[in-house]
């Protein structure tokens, strides 16, 4: 949308019209660029506010559970730090990626570029869970 | 015949397009970009991987919903049970939104098919593959 904009040459009779048309739909275009960003923001940063939880649940429930083995003569069960660490570490990374990746393109490529983002946190995240499934088990 | 073999025999000369150092301009090879033949089978290559690989995305799809099926994971809170099942709802739109990402974004054949083959790697349902060892 910006090459549009941008490509096209105005007369110098209407070049100083042309220019605020220009400016005022690049303001338009930024705003909504934002919005989206925005948006996705509130819903990775909801993947990172469960990542957060998860990084203080489960070692709380692993020593509540280690206390009852230790008193059944059972060997600990370490917390599985490694999928912990990198579910907190996803969301901030892959938005960090996906605002790279759509940094100046149109609103729907940007939503497109964020789904996709939220996507694979999902699917990296539950590929985790089960790692820590099979660390505890 | 004696012209075979004296053509055979002899090295020629600077004018002989065929000689490393001739000044005389090589025949351009036709490249794969231009030739027709090559075009056509690169392209033809590049369905049949694009294929393959849409019917990988469309297993990892399946496989994703039944791994969301067969999902247990308790919850604590109504809110953490709604946004567990919105994270297995964006892993099983995981696999078609990869794909027309890398469609809108790779311009080039080589970049796509890179992307794709990424995306193939990543997004592997694992919890379904592996499903009865957890």
């Amino acid at each position: 949308m910006s090459r549009q904009t941008d490509a096209s040459s105005p007369a110098p009779a209407s070049g100083a019209a042309t220019g605020a048309v220009s400016a005022a739909s690049r303001d338009r275009r930024n705003w909504i660029f934002w919005t989206v960003v925005a948006l996705f923001a509130v819903l990775y940063a909801q993947d990172l506010f469960q990542a957060v939880t998860d990084a203080f649940g489960v070692p709380a429930d692993l020593e509540a559970l280690n206390a009852l083995r230790a008193e059944a003569e059972l060997p600990p069960i370490a917390v599985p730090w490694v999928p912990i660490i990198v579910n907190l570490a996803l969301p901030p990374l892959v938005f960090g990626a996906a605002l790279v990746i759509s940094w100046r393109r149109s609103a729907l490529v940007t939503a497109l570029v964020f789904a996709t983002g939220l996507g694979l946190v999902a699917v990296l995240t539950l590929d985790m869970y089960m790692v820590a499934g099979l660390l505890v088990t | 015949m004696s012209d075979e073999h004296e053509e055979a025999l002899s090295w020629g000369d600077e004018r002989d397009p065929t000689f490393v150092s001739s000044k005389v301009a090589k025949p351009a090879k036709p490249s794969a970009a231009t030739d027709p033949v090559a075009r056509t089978a690169m392209s033809s290559a590049l369905l049949i991987f694009y294929g393959a690989l849409a019917g990988v995305y469309v297993l990892y799809t399946v496989g994703w919903v039944l791994a969301a099926l067969g999902d247990t994971t308790p919850s604590v809170s109504v809110f953490a049970q709604l946004m567990h099942e919105f994270g297995l709802f964006c892993a099983i739109a995981a696999p078609a939104l990869w794909a027309i990402a890398v469609f809108v974004l790779a311009r080039r054949p080589a970049t796509r098919a890179a992307g794709l083959a990424i995306g193939a790697l990543v997004l592997v349902p694992w919890p379904f593959v592996l499903g009865g060892l957890t």
